[in-house]
């Protein structure tokens, strides 16, 4: 397994030019955090099952653990550290910190990534649309409830409300 | 030893955004594999495929041909453990009960047992080197049922267990580690002058703390001897101390920097990898990370003990409660760890009762040894106390919040135990659930309510803290404390409170064994109080200099200097609460600022710096309500939980949105665990649902908001009257739920989960039974 | 004279005596009364308890003092999480 040549792979990762080698095997995460030292996309399982490592890949919502590094020639990929405008918090990200929607913060980059997913296709969600889109980002901390209300208000201050 | 305690506060109650917030929500923060150092190689466990077995030989040959393979270890390279035992902060412990959890020796115990590592230069190739090892075994016959392995002709897992609390001293080994027994009363009498008597045995299954982050570290080594540890973890001291006796190196030797901690609830109070990495790292001279798989995490780390409760209760016709029996049969997995103590001594401490008898033993089986998970040993049968409780008030016809009124214990009570109650706030919860418009909300048909409280006794125990003013008047706070929840946010909260000054000029931060004073570990519902105590004091100790520099400066004595509202006052009279600088220089009172006697430190004796050492005897317990409205599917048993309150003493809360945080995520670990969480193991003794995806923890659309209420009855021994909060929130869920459910379902389910298969089951019998 | 209610553990090596007076009013006396009365029991098994004094649960109480109405009692360490 060690001989197999790396894979030379072009993609944008934040809205930057990345280019970087890869094992044919190695999945995005491992990549994002290991060679491009991306660490706040984080890795709970590797199983898809836990949504820490989310992430959008041109636009779309994905387990950056199930994707394979090479699949990202050519495309864009978007991670918790490209949320946020230089120097300023996304409204998803300060409205976390005020419903103290985090405890240990280690299921909080995927939270951020999916929530902004969802509120780009719905703007206005109903707080079960935001439990069902959640459901693939495990929290064992808050029980959800400050969680839900953060991107509830978050939805509300991008609509201008 | 009632002190005086605060009760107007400037700082202490607000709900300010935690200093470390921001790092968390952009993905800044780092943890435990989160470092990537210079030379790192990685670390790679072997693990044992059997349950049970002897370990004939391991051969490292194959694996060290490959190249880039730069050190093997196994139990081989670390100290027999012999009898000696550890100082693990609340309780002793016995080495050899965790140091074959880090790496097995001679025997495996469990499937998924570590017994031999290596380090390469990939984790790929370091994966591929563990494949290589050869480790020969001689299976053994492996006991995964816990009434087996009490039977006196079970297997044995250890040959030195002898059943400790008998007599005469057992002279055979077992599998019974501990048994105990605590009485009080006469029970026979108790249950003589009983009306009623329900009687019932539930069980609750072994499950995990299920925290998102894995165990992860990264340690170095240099020429010197010095071993740098990085890892994710509820208390770095604690790492010292364990892998300092688990590798035989001395405590002085190490210095560990606990990372950003994603998740812990009592399971990462403990060693697993740290002393792999320091042998594998001071054998190749290279820094060395190790990462555990989710899978490794499932089979090999936490879990918490799976129980058998038999409980007994008798009432008068009346309500009150006259005898109380428990017997309690705890699975601890293959090593002692004692999460039966608290088990036996308060599972029914909410209750006023003359006549108790609490029985309980622990027994070893082939599964992974188990560690603390919130209220360790309190939730399993705490269901059997508090089901049977609903069981009796209901067939009273009581409300079954006014039958625990009529028996809740309240300040001068005296425990089972012996000890008697200080101030505490059951009742006050009672009466605030029975108030809470959820309580008395219509049930639609197929619905049901369950409600339960419990008890936690919460600890104390060792912490310091060290404050540090910079030359700007602003204010560093160090502390050992991993913060699971938001603890930097409290610790600032009571510094600002103490020194007057606002919260955000504070920056607390956790800093590594050579950079504060000890610290126990980050559970135990301790933080807020013990380190917090400590944060208290150091403050306390740095007015009183800032008053002596101010004194100094004004040529007073002390004694004529005040501070207050972030300044030294000289001429102190009244009036001075509250006051700004205007008001005192309206006065013609001299002030002199944090910020103006920082500029003058040097010319007035130097830094201001101040440090704490607490040992904190003020720990109070935490009493917690829920109440649970639940819906069951009749066609394939699944549970919708409707609505949910949760109802808590806090004593104080500091920043209470961090507390509402704790009784929300305590609510749904228990809601989680009486619905679906169990650790399935097949016949081969392998746990079957080693991932998030057969070992389900609820997602956010399982669950409605989890409403809260913070009830404050002050401690009186602690100055802002501060309980623990962390981990009382996991003892009624259980009960709650599985009340709501059977009363939805109209079945008496006593086997948790109430997974639907189950639920289903009792459904279609019940329904069989009455057609 | 304190009031000292034993352990279930330590009941056991007291004849299943639970409750007794004491005239000590330090720990250290408490343990060396304890000893003197109890010659089954030994320093350890009276180490691995904390001490109850009047309520408060000591975990470290080598250094306690009490009074002549105090009412002490001997608890086995719990661990939290």
């Amino acid at each position: 397994m060690q001989s197999q040549r790396k894979t030379h792979v072009s993609t944008t990762v934040n809205g930057e030019p990345r280019e970087f080698l890869c094992e044919p095997h190695q999945v995005l995460s491992d990549v994002l955090r290991n060679t491009l030292n991306l660490t706040g996309t984080k890795e709970g399982c590797n199983t898809g099952d836990c949504g820490a490592c989310s992430v959008l890949l041109d636009g779309t919502l994905v387990c950056s653990c199930l994707v394979l590094a090479a699949e990202v020639e050519g495309k864009g990929v978007v991670t918790v550290e490209g949320i946020g405008e230089e120097g300023k918090l996304h409204p998803i990200q300060q409205k976390l910190l005020e419903h103290a929607g985090l405890q240990c913060g280690i299921c909080t980059p995927g939270i951020v990534i999916a929530s902004r997913a969802l509120l780009e296709k719905n703007p206005d969600p109903s707080e079960t649309e935001v439990r069902y889109w959640l459901a693939g980002n495990l929290c064992r901390c808050t029980g959800y409830d400050k969680i839900i209300r953060a991107v509830l208000d978050a939805g509300a201050v991008m609509r201008g409300q | 030893m009632n002190m005086n305690v605060k009760t107007e506060f400037k700082y202490v109650g607000t709900r300010p955004i935690r200093p470390d917030g921001p790092d968390k929500v952009t993905g800044r923060a780092r943890y435990g594999a989160d470092l990537n150092v210079q030379g790192m190689i990685y670390g790679h466990i072997v693990r044992s495929p059997h349950a049970h077995a002897k370990i004939k030989s391991i051969d490292f040959s194959a694996a060290c041909k490959l190249p880039g393979v730069l050190a093997t270890m196994s139990a081989d390279d670390l100290p027999e453990p012999g009898d000696r035992k550890i100082p693990g902060g609340e309780v002793e412990m016995a080495l050899k009960t965790f140091s074959p959890v880090v790496m097995a020796r001679k025997k495996v115990l469990y499937h998924g047992q570590a017994v031999a590592a290596v380090a390469a230069t990939s984790p790929e190739l370091a994966a591929e080197a563990a494949r290589l090892v050869k480790v020969e075994y001689e299976v053994l016959p492996h006991i995964m049922d816990m009434h087996a392995a009490a039977r006196a002709d079970a297997p044995l897992l250890h040959d030195d267990v002898y059943t400790q609390g008998v007599d005469p001293a057992p002279t055979t080994p077992s599998n019974i580690p501990t048994q105990i027994e605590i009485s009080t009363g006469d029970i026979s009498k108790g249950f003589a002058e009983a009306d009623l008597v329900v009687e019932r045995t539930y069980f609750v299954p072994m499950c995990h703390q299920g925290y998102i982050e894995p165990h992860a570290c990264v340690v170095q080594t240099d020429e010197n001897g010095k071993v740098d540890i990085w890892c994710s973890t509820q208390g770095a001291f604690m790492v010292r101390t364990l892998t300092a006796a688990v590798t035989g190196i001395d405590i002085g030797r190490f210095k560990v920097t606990a990372s950003e901690i994603g998740g812990g609830f009592g399971g990462k109070t403990t060693v697993y990898l740290e002393p792999v990495a320091v042998v594998l790292s001071l054998k190749s001279g290279r820094p060395v990370k190790m990462v555990m798989s989710r899978d490794d995490v499932f089979r090999a780390t936490g879990p918490a003990a799976a129980a058998e409760t038999r409980v007994k209760i008798g009432v008068t016709r009346d309500g009150r409660i006259t005898a109380i029996e428990t017997d309690i049969l705890m699975d601890c997995g293959a090593y002692t760890s004692h999460p039966i103590m608290a088990g036996v001594l308060f599972n029914s401490a909410c209750y006023r009762c003359e006549n108790v008898r609490s029985f309980g033993r622990e027994v070893l089986t082939n599964k992974p040894r188990v560690y603390a998970y919130r209220a360790p040993g309190i939730p399993q049968p705490v269901v059997a106390v508090e089901c049977v409780v609903n069981e009796i008030a209901e067939r009273l016809n009581m409300d079954p919040i006014d039958f625990r009124l009529l028996n809740a214990v309240d300040e001068g009570d005296v425990m089972a135990i012996g000890i008697p109650f200080q101030a505490i706030g059951l009742k006050q919860v009672l009466q605030e659930a029975k108030a809470h418009p959820h309580y008395t909300a219509e049930l639609k048909a197929g619905q049901g309510r369950g409600v339960a409280v419990a008890f936690w006794i919460n600890a104390g125990m060792q912490s310091s803290a060290t404050i540090n003013v910079s030359e700007d008047g602003s204010v560093n706070i160090l502390t050992g404390n991993p913060d699971i929840g938001g603890s930097r946010a409290s610790m600032a909260l009571m510094a600002a409170e103490v020194l007057g000054i606002p919260v955000e000029t504070i920056r607390p931060s956790v800093v590594d064994t050579d950079s504060v004073g000890f610290c126990d570990v980050t559970g135990g519902s301790r933080t807020t109080l013990a380190t917090g105590g400590a944060v208290i004091k150091a403050a306390e100790t740095l007015v009183k200099e800032l008053r002596k520099r101010a004194a100094a400066i004004w040529s007073l004595d002390i004694e004529e200097v005040d501070w207050t509202g972030g300044m030294a006052v000289a001429k102190s009279g009244t009036g001075l609460e509250n006051m700004n600088r205007e008001d005192a220089a309206t006065r013609g009172d001299k002030t002199l600022t944090l910020a103006d006697l920082a500029a003058r430190a040097g010319a007035t004796g130097g830094p201001l710096c101040a440090v704490a050492s607490h040992n904190a005897h003020n720990a109070a317990p935490s009493f917690a309500l829920n109440i649970c409205d639940a819906q069951v599917d009749r066609e394939t048993g699944k549970v919708d939980i409707l609505r949910y309150t949760c109802v808590q003493d806090a004593g104080k809360a500091i920043h209470p949105a961090y507390v509402e945080g704790q009784m929300q995520g305590g609510a749904v670990q228990g809601i989680g665990w009486a619905l679906n969480e169990e650790y399935i193991f097949n016949e081969q003794g392998r746990l079957d649902n080693p991932g998030f995806l057969d070992y389900r923890i609820p997602v956010a659309s399982d669950l409605p908001m989890i409403d809260t209420v913070i009830v404050e009855v002050p401690n009186p021994l602690h100055p802002y009257g501060v309980r623990g909060v962390g981990e009382v929130p996991i003892a009624p869920p259980m009960p709650a739920v599985v009340t709501a459910v059977n009363r939805a379902a109209g079945t008496r389910l006593c086997h948790l989960p109430l997974s639907p298969p189950k639920l289903l089951a009792a459904i279609e019998a019940a329904e069989a039974g009455t057609a | 004279m304190a009031r000292v209610i034993l352990s279930a553990d330590m009941q056991r090596y007291t004849d299943g005596i639970r409750e007794i007076t004491v005239s000590a009013g330090k720990y250290r006396d408490l343990v060396t009364e304890l000893l003197q009365r109890f010659p089954g029991m030994n320093e350890a098994i009276v180490a691995k308890h904390a001490l109850a004094i009047d309520g408060i649960i000591i975990q470290t109480p080598l250094l306690e003092t009490f009074g002549e109405d105090s009412e002490l009692v001997f608890v086995a360490r719990i661990a939290g999480g």
